[in-house]
């Protein structure tokens, strides 16, 4: 009777052990020199797709596909197992897709190899989860996961455009501050927009 | 309050988000390093000495120096709000670097002040804890052998050995965060080649153990008061007592379950699930062990027992929620979200502030020779019932739908738990009238307490209320028998009547 | 239940009785606790060396063993003179006392000033990366601990000279002799961890 509760627990941890070799996200954490650039690392284990740099930033997001679009928002053909590397310069930062049940926190001065397959078409919210200052809770952008035909149409249109501000509401409300005369407790300016070729809709709705 | 009116409205529009960032920091550090553990070691003070028969702590004056040490770090705590730049706002993890980036570059700033006074409280917490455990192992009562001690003795101790253990690491860590942030190392910084992520461990290495300092003498309070309001014997008391050093031990290897998704390996993700997992065991065996404490009593339901056993209630739900964090593929979807706010809330606020309110109704009497107002204490512990369960299960569907924790707005589609929760905020607000003006109005004109009000057994009741400046002077009682044994005709102690009618002769 | 038939007070124990170790045990609980944060330092000193990207400054490649090592010969000798002083109290010889503990002192000393000249000649800050960090911080935090080891020595002896000091036991001298001998331990694993570990 009193094993009752040893057996449950340890029977939850063993099941949990077996779905997190069965998703196995993860992939190698990697620290570098931070004079340098973040180093490749390659994924030792399988995947479809990738990688595809995330960079995230105080506070937007960048994303850089393989032949080198940048954009604001993230497209992911369905049913892919995609590589991506987590890369941050500044804090600490979360790569937090709910819908998806999965977060990686994203570490200064280590690349990490992350990896995972989209299985639902539909537009999602990608949320920094690891509290990153002032702006944090606009730290967000979207995740459209669609068929590979539309994937590959959107690779190869956008590859074509000439990059320009993307994604940064941060950067707008810090605008609206300076204007109301820069009232509040200190914070580190936002970084400027990054410059990609799909700038994305800051409030396109979402299917969770 | 503040935190909650911003939260009821999804944008940001009370004030600029730094100013919630700063609010929200403060609120956290405030409740736990100003609030929760004063309160409680100011209560393990009361309680110790008398509880063991001691005439005093075992060091007066370093008891006096931690005590003092309180105002002092509360007061640099607060002193934060007025420098440039406002407090600390990066949580009360501090993490680097967000904790180390120091915008405006002053060497006075909000962060350094609140470094400064958590490792003040720090210090305070060591001279308390090398007093505590001091006391309770060389100052008990002749006869009072280890497991003749009550639960809440074994508790405190096993609550305060863990602060000699754990806090430590966390000094040092705030040592090591101080020099990054004020003196230009970079044991944190990656420009120097630091490591962030070494800092989140020397943090959790204590802060894990410090829920539990805080939640043990609150077991210690659970089974003290449930044996006295059911009339029985605390059901295995032996198994009681000793699971709480399991939770001592245990606690030491656990922390990594704050870090199942900051690149922790996949191993040690695991190993660190198992042990988790197993911490609910020893905690298991109380609350089993409390539930048939219970099961068949002859339930008394005045005010410190309701806090009690809406504790225990809310305990329960908290451990659930906790053993669903323990889970690691739970844990990377709902770790930083609401989810995690809900459930330690559940246990801080629903279980251990329940618990602390249960200890002060129970011993007013005592330590004030007053009795409280029982209605006024009926009305305060349905307000405070209703408003923590208003605030904080919603927050559970918050947190399982992705809202993050800590940000200052939020997406429309969490706005109904949200309103929900601020309205249980306010109600918890209303909840501490009652309870106020019943602390202050009996203890002015409450009637006079007899010496043992509730029929309790256990040393501290066998002093006249409230106890004398040194409680038994030189003539304390022998312990034969181990406590709670209620209707047994066991006696506690050797000439139980003699000081029973000792007690009741005026001093 | 026994109170009808004897008088109360006879069985009772009076006095609350003085426990005399109490401070030797508050001690003691306090050495154990302060260690875990020399401990804390030593396992981030660890992680770091082993994973860090970078770990000495530029244009170092490790630090002289020599002076330090006899510095170390130095402090650990003085754990046993410390030792004999402590003897020659119990044997209430108290100038034998009073001239060894003194002794124990000057070693004491001496560490802290060899301490002094190599910081002096070395070329890297606290500021210079993980390692210049973390070598000045366990130094200095035992360096800490070694002059507070120093005072309290100073003031154990000024205490001898006065009258009926050793009357409640010797307990001021056995705890000072005793924090003596863990600075000494604490040493002994930095000095293996920065000097050796290279
Ligand atoms: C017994 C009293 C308990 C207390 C006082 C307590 C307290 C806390 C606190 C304060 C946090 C939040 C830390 C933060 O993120 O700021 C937390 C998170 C957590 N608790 Fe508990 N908890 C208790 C019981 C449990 C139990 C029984 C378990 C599991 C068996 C558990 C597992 C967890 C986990 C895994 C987290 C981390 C969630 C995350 O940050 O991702 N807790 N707990
Ligand atoms: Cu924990």
């Amino acid at each position: 009777m009193d094993n009752i509760p040893l057996i449950l627990v340890l029977a939850i941890a063993s099941y949990a052990t077996n779905v997190n070799y069965k998703l196995e996200n993860l992939g190698s954490k990697t620290k570098y020199n931070y004079d340098q650039e973040a180093p490749f690392v390659k994924e030792k284990k399988a995947f479809d797709f990738g990688p595809i740099d995330v960079i995230s930033r105080q506070w937007n997001w960048e994303f850089i596909y393989p032949n080198g679009i940048h954009s604001s928002e993230l497209h992911l053909p369905i049913n892919k197992r995609t590589n991506f590397r987590l890369i941050t310069d500044d804090v600490i930062h979360s790569f937090y897709i709910p819908a998806f049940r999965l977060k990686q926190d994203i570490i200064p001065g280590s690349v990490i190899t992350y990896s995972l397959t989209p299985t639902r078409n539909g537009v999602f919210r990608l949320r920094d989860a690891m509290f990153s200052g002032a702006y944090f809770s606009q730290n967000q952008t979207n995740v459209i996961v669609e068929s590979e035909d539309i994937f590959n149409k959107w690779i190869n249109e956008t590859v074509k455009k000439e990059p320009q501000n993307g994604l940064n509401p941060a950067g707008r409300l810090y605008d609206k501050r300076l204007k109301n005369g820069n009232r509040g407790w200190a914070t580190v300016e936002p970084a400027p927009a990054p410059k990609v070729q799909d700038v994305g809709l800051e409030d396109r709705p979402h299917d969770g | 309050m503040l935190v909650r009116g911003e939260l009821i409205t999804p944008p940001s529009d009370l004030f600029d988000p730094t100013v919630y960032n700063g609010l929200y920091t403060m609120h956290g550090t405030v409740m736990l390093f100003l609030f929760l553990f004063p309160m409680l070691s100011g209560l393990t003070n009361l309680l110790v000495p008398p509880m063991i028969g001691a005439p005093d702590m075992a060091f007066p004056k370093l008891n006096a120096l931690a005590f003092w040490l309180v105002p002092v770090f509360s007061i640099i705590l607060l002193l934060s709000f007025f420098v440039p730049g406002g407090p600390a706002s990066s949580g009360w993890w501090s993490y680097p670097p967000i904790s180390i980036q120091n915008p405006l570059g002053k060497m006075i700033n909000g962060e350094m002040l609140w470094i400064t006074a958590i490792s003040l409280s720090g210090i305070s917490s060591i001279m308390g804890a090398v007093n505590f455990v001091t006391t309770i192992i060389r100052m008990r009562a002749p006869g009072m052998g280890f497991f003749k001690m009550p639960i809440f003795i074994w508790t405190v101790l096993a609550a305060q050995l863990l602060q000699l253990l754990g806090l430590p690491a966390l000094t040092g860590g705030a040592i090591m965060l101080f020099f990054d942030l004020s003196f230009g190392t970079s044991f944190f910084r990656i420009e120097g080649g630091g490591d962030p992520v070494l800092f989140q461990h020397f943090f959790w290495f204590y802060s894990h153990p410090a829920v539990y300092v805080m939640v043990l003498p609150v077991f210690g309070i659970f089974s003290e008061l449930f044996p006295v309001y059911a009339r029985k014997p605390l059901f295995g008391y032996k198994f009681v007592a000793v699971a709480s050093f399991g939770i001592t031990i245990l606690s030491l290897v656990v922390w990594v379950h704050h870090m199942f998704y900051t690149g922790t390996p996949m191993w040690m993700r695991n190993l660190f699930m198992f042990t988790t997992m197993l911490i609910a065991v020893p905690t298991g065996v109380k609350v089993f062990a409390w539930i048939a404490t219970l099961w068949g009593g002859n339930l008394r339901l005045s005010t410190p027992m309701l806090f009690c056993l809406g504790g225990l209630f809310n305990f329960i739900f908290g451990g659930i929620t906790g053993v669903m964090l323990a889970t690691v593929p739970v844990d990377i979807h709902v770790g930083n979200t609401y989810f995690v706010v809900a459930h330690f809330h559940y246990i801080i606020f629903n279980t251990i502030a329940f618990g602390i309110f249960a200890g002060i109704y129970h011993w007013f009497p005592k330590f004030t020779g007053r009795m409280f107002y029982e209605g006024l204490g009926k009305v305060h512990f349905a307000l405070t019932f209703i408003g923590a369960t208003l605030n904080w299960l919603p927050l559970h569907w918050a947190g399982l739908l992705g809202m993050p924790r800590r940000v200052a707005s939020y997406d429309p589609e969490f706005a109904i738990w949200n309103v929900i929760a601020s309205i249980g905020a306010f109600i918890l607000g209303v909840a501490s009238i009652p309870f106020i003006l019943n602390m202050v109005s009996s203890w002015v004109r409450g009637k006079a307490a007899p010496p043992n009000p509730w029929k309790a057994i256990g040393l501290e009741w066998l002093l006249p209320s409230p106890p004398p400046h040194e409680n038994f002077e030189d003539d304390i009682p022998t312990v034969l028998n181990e406590p709670y044994c209620y209707g047994l005709d066991k006696p506690f102690v050797q000439d139980e009547q003699f000081y029973i009618d000792k007690s009741f002769k005026k001093h | 239940m026994l109170s009808d038939n004897k008088s109360p007070t006879i069985n009772h124990i009076p006095g609350h009785v003085k426990h005399d170790g109490h401070n030797m045990t508050g001690f003691i609980i306090f050495l154990c606790s302060e260690s875990i944060i020399f401990f804390a330092f030593f396992v981030g000193y660890g992680i770091l060396k082993v994973t860090a990207p970078v770990w000495y400054p530029e244009g170092i490649d490790g630090i002289a063993v020599k002076e330090p090592l006899i510095n170390t010969v130095i402090l650990v000798s003085s754990s046993f003179v410390i030792y004999f002083a402590e003897k020659s109290l119990h044997k209430k010889n108290l100038w034998g006392f009073r001239f060894i503990w003194f002794i124990t002192m000057l070693m004491g000393s001496y560490f802290v000033y060899g301490q002094y000249i190599e910081w002096s000649e070395l070329s890297f800050s606290l500021q210079s990366g993980v390692f210049g960090g973390m070598f000045y911080l366990l130094t200095g935090f035992h360096g800490l601990h070694v002059i507070t080891g120093i005072l309290l020595m100073g003031l154990m002896l000024y205490r001898s000279f006065l009258p009926n000091n050793y009357k409640g036991g010797e307990m001021g001298v056995e705890s000072v002799s005793l924090f003596w001998h863990f600075v000494d331990v604490i040493w002994i694993i930095l000095f293996v961890l920065i000097y050796l570990w290279q």
